[in-house]
């Protein structure tokens, strides 16, 4: 093999600018394994110049994600204790206080409770025929940011998304089947076994 | 100018090993969390987006990483790769993402077995360059702030900028710019070796 390696800096020209290569520093380039090496971490890198800023997540994302280790996990996911949202309140069957107006039809409103927790949804049915839940969880400890929300349906398998730092959550695009909720709180689920449509 | 320097890692757990962040994180240590996060934020933030998923569901898959991330910390203080075992579940949400996508759109399956943006167990290459980007991010964040400021413009500025503009940024002699240059080409090749870099 002829000596000697190839120089960085005609290494790094020959991945970032695509100059060419002399036919004896190409006839090494060919036998020497280490200068392939450099010569391949240098194309990957250059390569990565088009995307990279691209992959740097929003902060509200980065924040919520640091925001899930915000409490120590003390309990194992699965064997978190699973409590039962009991639904206290129907705008389709409660009636509205003084003063309120009767409610758009395409949209239902229910409120489940459990322990401290509080568990607000909004129901709206598209022109399309497409649902839409938004949600939000309060508890009178703490806001509960950056927690797993997951949809259950028996066909469609499960959807899933996070908490924003006011506890608010969304699915769209939803068909009209069964669904089930839970709220992953870590140390305990907040479980909705039968959400109710239209 | 490099943010991938001032922000890559958090204070005392920047040059921590994944297990000590990891038992860290277990006692409760939100700061050793939020520099896990951060350490391997553009490695899970890209994945979604090499399956060609939208910027809105990327955000989604992300928190969804990491979610799984944090309940499964105890198993992961044993994982010899958490890099590994990050792209592993990544790659696996971003796959039954588009497969369910798919089958709400009624879409043709595709073409090709071998497509590997719809395929649970992706193309070793794919693999492969995953961890090649994600080492480079590593090492860059493991080198001294000129080194960082000299391959950061060398390599992911456009255009190029010239060697007598970057000695100006520098506050360098246009002169000393090709010996810097080589300094740390060598420097990032040698941590890359050291990590187990492979083509």
């Amino acid at each position: 093999m002829p000596e000697p390696h190839i120089a960085p800096a005609t290494l790094f020209e020959f991945a970032r600018l695509q100059s060419g290569l002399d036919t004896d520093k190409q006839a090494h380039l060919d036998a020497c394994p280490e200068c392939q090496k450099k010569l391949g971490w240098m194309r990957t890198m250059d390569s990565m110049r088009r995307n990279e800023p691209d992959y740097e997540p929003p902060g509200g994302v980065l924040k919520r994600a640091i925001s899930i280790g915000s409490t120590p996990p003390t309990t194992a996911h699965s064997s978190a204790g699973r409590i039962i949202a009991d639904l206290v309140y129907d705008s389709f069957s409660d009636p509205h206080p003084a003063g309120v107006r009767q409610e758009d039809l395409a949209s239902r409103h229910l409120t489940f409770k459990a322990d401290d927790l509080e568990l607000k949804l909004q129901l709206t049915v598209s022109g399309e025929g497409r649902l839409l839940v938004v949600g939000q969880v309060v508890s009178e400890n703490a806001i509960p940011a950056g927690v797993e929300v997951i949809l259950d349906a028996e066909e469609e398998g499960a959807r899933r998304t996070v908490t924003n730092e006011w506890g608010e959550f969304l699915f769209d695009d939803l068909s009209r089947a069964g669904y089930s909720l839970r709220v992953n709180l870590r140390e305990r689920i907040l479980f909705v076994p039968n959400l109710p449509l239209f | 100018m490099n943010r991938e320097a001032t922000i890559e890692d958090l204070g005392r757990f920047s040059g921590k090993s994944d297990q000590d962040v990891i038992n860290a994180c277990l006692e409760g240590n939100g700061e050793a969390w939020e520099a896990l996060v951060r350490r391997y934020r553009k490695l899970v933030y890209s994945i979604p987006f090499k399956f060609g998923i939208g910027r809105e569901d990327a955000m989604e898959l992300f928190q969804s990483v990491w979610l799984d991330c944090f309940q499964e910390l105890r198993a992961l203080r044993k994982t010899d790769s958490l890099r590994a075992w990050l792209i592993r579940i990544a790659v696996r949400k971003c796959y039954r993402f588009k497969d369910t996508l798919r089958r709400r759109m009624e879409l043709p399956l595709p073409d090709s077995a071998e497509d590997s943006a719809l395929t649970e167990n992706p193309s070793p290459e794919l693999i492969q360059r995953l961890h090649q980007e994600q080492l480079i991010r590593t090492v860059m964040a493991k080198l001294g702030r000129r080194c960082q400021q000299v391959l950061q413009a060398l390599f992911f500025e456009d255009p190029l900028p010239s060697y007598a503009a970057l000695a100006f940024r520098l506050g360098l002699s246009e002169n000393s710019i090709g010996f810097t240059r080589d300094r740390c080409l060598d420097r990032m090749g040698k941590l890359l070796e050291q990590l187990g870099y492979e083509n």
